[in-house]
């Protein structure tokens, strides 16, 4: 591959924002994720459970 | 052996936990628990506050195992590891114990019960902290290539993804050609493209790369080894290869359920192939132009019923495009679609099927317990018309049932071969649905498109990429870590009998030809413990899991209380 | 919201797979004082390891011909095949087991009585299931089913379990024997009264045990042979 800049920008920290940096950094890139709030984790944080599983949504 | 330091930390979870189990009053019972040198509660330990408390008394109280009691190891394991190893202290002496799935929000009305169970877990949690061993993470070289099995949409967009990237790429599919049900489509939603041009243009992007081989009128012989080292055995046509690959997608799709032809009886709503035919074959007709004019679609034919409870997914969709194009085809057609339940959900669909009733496509429900039946003599189709509370009529030139996606019926070989799980329905079942959708519980296999659940295209190709995305990670880090949860041989014990060999279902333990002894092959191995339970000398145990540590929950579990 | 409620007189341990769980968990569960003993893993053909649950299922079954034997309800032990996602009826299985095991009153070892003697029994049955004899021919089992034995003949299910049935008898009775002499040197009438099997059928197991080295005659009282372990 060529050399060329290993930054990538992701907007947005939901959990598909989170998801997308998690995978992008096990690679080795550098994220630099951006969120408008406060904190992360946007709707997802503020769901209790999630279904079928039921496992916690924090 | 050191002296013990436990330290123990009660999570309140906000008042998930404290708003039914008075969390101070377990975590001072922790502090009489054998061993434990601390414990404290936290209002969330999973926080950063939470966290940092957690590192400090490791440090401060100069702590050697630590247990925290919140919620699920699932979710939160990984924080709390990654904490004790900020300190010094290995992951692997760490127990995490469950009291709020487990214990709060399942005993809510019984405040003191379920404080006395908590305190109890706890003190199981304890009992297994003491006897846990340190463990280390194992790295695995990454042969840099994928294997891709299916050729139909899934399979070619991850192929084309892997190829982009610049790795090698085996595509094996299995028919002559690739594109799999795609080349057996008219027009696709929501775009109203034309098939065989969307896949002639995904093919030609996928051919331009070098670095992906394309196997057709192939077949899977056999695949052994692991993530980043597996071994694949591929016959094309009639010569056998051997293939290396790091990481495998797994993109076999479905097939559409035709009824059976029945010659005396009935088959279902009297499907007979020609004047009852299924969406799949109406898409082949609508290729070569459609003469019928009055035609009757029937939903969930064959699904949603007890041997297929599933929904389909894609049906209500394809009704609407279809009966949509017959409609732009011919103004005079009369397209009635009967149906149990609609799902046009999204921002397009819903769009579509009031484009369709505009169009003068109609749309009658029918229930489960009064489903409509076709008359073929008559030419009509009856059906009980819920809002009029009586039977209706309605005459057709054509009846298209929707029958749903199923599962390819030899896929138990394949799943076999690649030690992976399908559902009670042959859709392969992924480890987690949420947490990790496309991934299996073995390392290095991956899912995507109809093999996983039925899914239109648009779903596939999403799906196919993250699957792309995530096979991609070990293959570029050419490396990767492997948890050390598996068996281990105790030698002096072992005598060779070879039962866990036969019933290892991963084939991660064989008898070493020279000693005459079991041997794991500890990529492979994924602590299933079924070789630990079945030895005779019991001379296998599994590591983090072992006898003495379940022997030691089980007996702190029936301890008597003295509170 | 599906916080669903069940009864709180329950406690968990987490196997990574029911392939793991070995008969002796289940008796020392027992042992330690267990009403009752359920065993949870995924739906069948289903497991997320496999097989795992298919190889559980001969080793429960095996361990309520254990108990039977000594007189333990077998309904004190049960496995259920239930996912991951079908939180309702893990509810209902454990709300179920409960109401049973309730009815059943609490385990025979909290009795005052026979509490003691019950719980030598359980040991002699963990020996048992420590025993290499019950482990192999569980262990083989789930191949037998599925490919036949080494001959290729296909083992009707009947056959299986009166396999497992005639080899915890006497595996039971040898190793309940084994225990008494660890105790006291014995002989073979009063092990015939102390573990309730007829002396004839104790005296064959002896002397099985004295041929293969695990027990010999200590001495001679009153032309009764006492015997000891090795």
């Amino acid at each position: 591959m060529t050399k060329r800049s290993k930054e990538v920008i992701v907007i947005g920290g939901g959990i598909a924002g989170i998801q997308a940096s998690l995978d992008l950094a096990e690679v080795g890139i550098t994220v630099h994720l951006v969120e408008k709030l406060p904190s992360i984790g946007g709707r997802m944080a503020q769901l209790d459970k999630t279904f079928p599983t039921n496992d916690c949504s924090i | 052996m050191n002296e013990l330091r436990i330290g123990v930390f009660v999570c309140k979870c906000g008042s998930n936990i404290a708003g039914f189990i008075d969390v101070p009053a377990v975590a001072e019972y922790a502090k009489g628990l054998p061993g434990v040198v601390f414990a404290r509660h936290n209002l969330y330990s999973c926080s950063e506050s939470g966290t940092q408390t957690i590192k400090d008394s490791i440090r401060e109280h100069n702590l050697n195992r630590v247990v925290v009691a919140a919620c699920t190891p699932r979710t939160h394991e990984p924080v709390f590891r990654a904490a004790c190893e900020d300190e010094g202290l290995n992951q692997f002496l760490f127990e995490f114990v469950n009291i709020r799935e487990h214990c709060s929000w399942v005993h809510m009305q019984e405040r003191e019960l379920a404080t006395q169970k908590a305190k109890e877990l706890v003190r199981m949690g304890v009992a297994r902290v003491a006897l846990l061993e340190p463990g280390e993470m194992t790295e695995v070289e990454v042969i840099p290539s994928a294997l891709v099995i299916g050729g139909g949409i899934s399979g070619i967009t991850a192929a084309t993804a892997l190829g982009s990237m610049g790795l090698k790429v085996i595509l094996a599919e299995r028919e002559k050609e690739l594109g799999g049900m795609l080349n057996d489509l008219y027009k696709l939603y929501p775009t109203g493209e034309d098939a065989r041009e969307f896949l002639d243009k995904r093919i030609k992007t996928l051919k331009k790369f070098k670095n992906v081989e394309i196997l057709t009128s192939s077949e899977i012989k056999d695949i052994e080894g692991y993530i980043g080292n597996y071994n694949v055995i591929i016959k094309e046509g009639k010569k056998e290869k051997d293939y290396k690959v790091g990481t495998i997608i797994l993109a076999t799709g479905a097939l559409t359920y035709k009824p059976k032809k029945v010659s005396k009886g009935k088959s279902l709503f009297n499907y007979d192939g020609k004047n009852v035919i299924t969406q799949i074959q109406l898409e082949n007709r609508l290729i070569k132009g459609l003469k019928e004019k009055k035609v009757v679609m029937i939903q969930c034919a064959g699904s949603r019923v007890p041997e297929r409870i599933y929904c389909s997914r894609i049906c209500c969709m394809t009704a609407i495009k279809n009966g949509m194009l017959l409609k732009k085809a011919n103004k005079d057609a009369e397209v009635t679609i009967l149906y149990r339940d609609l799902q046009t959900y999204g921002t397009d669909y819903e769009d579509e099927l009031r484009e369709a009733k505009k169009a003068g496509v109609k749309f009658i429900r029918y229930s489960k317990e009064k489903p409509p039946s076709v008359d073929k003599k008559k030419k009509f189709v009856s059906v009980h018309h819920e809002l009029l509370g009586r039977n209706i009529e309605i005459p057709f030139d054509l009846v298209v049932l929707s029958t749903p996606l199923i599962a390819h019926s030899d896929v138990k070989k394949l799943s076999q071969k690649l030690k992976v799980p399908v559902d009670e329905h042959g859709f392969f079942l992924e480890a987690h649905v949420k947490l990790r959708p496309l991934e299996f519980a073995t390392d290095g296999v991956f899912i995507c498109g109809c093999a996983h659940w039925p899914a239109d295209i648009t779903e596939s190709i999403s799906q196919a990429l993250g699957a792309t995305s995530k096979a991609a990670i070990p293959l570029l880090n050419l490396k990767v870590t492997v948890e050390p949860i598996i068996s281990y041989v105790d030698e002096e014990k072992c005598t060779g009998c070879g039962i866990c060999e036969e019933n290892c279902p991963y084939a991660a333990i064989t008898k070493d030809p020279e000693t005459k002894k079991a041997k794991v092959t500890e990529v492979i191995c994924k602590g299933c413990g079924i070789c630990a339970s079945n030895c005779p000398e019991q001379a296998i145990d599994i590591k983090h899991y072992k006898d003495e540590q379940f022997s030691a929950q089980l007996k702190a579990a029936f301890e008597e209380v003295k509170t | 919201m599906s916080r669903f409620q069940y009864p709180t007189n329950t406690r968990t341990i987490r196997v990574l797979c029911t392939g793991q769980v070995d008969p002796t968990y289940l008796l020392k569960a027992f042992k330690h004082g267990a009403d009752g003993v359920m065993v949870i893993g995924c739906r069948l053909g289903e497991c997320h390891y496999i097989t795992g649950n298919l190889h559980a299922r001969w080793k429960v079954d095996l361990t309520k011909r254990m108990i039977e034997k000594i007189g333990m309800s077998t309904e004190r032990l049960e496995m259920r095949f239930i996912s991951s996602a079908e939180g309702t009826k893990y509810i209902e299985a454990v709300k179920e087991f409960t109401d049973k095991v309730k009815s059943l009153g609490p385990t025979p070892i909290k009795s005052k009585e026979k509490g003691e003697k019950i719980k030598r029994a359980i040991d002699s049955l963990i020996s048992t299931a420590s025993g290499y004899r019950i482990r192999a021919v569980v262990a083989k089992i789930q191949k037998m089913m599925e490919e036949g034995n080494v001959y290729n003949e296909k083992i009707p299910q009947e056959e299986i379990e009166k396999i497992i049935e005639d080899t915890v008898n006497t595996e039971f009775v040898r190793q309940s024997i084994l225990l008494c002499l660890r105790e006291n040197t014995s002989s073979c009438v009063k092990l015939s009264e102390k573990i309730n099997v007829s002396p004839d059928i104790v005296l064959s197991h002896l002397s099985h045990l004295r041929k293969n080295n695990l027990i010999d005659v200590d001495r001679v009282e009153e032309r009764v042979p006492l015997y000891k372990v090795l």
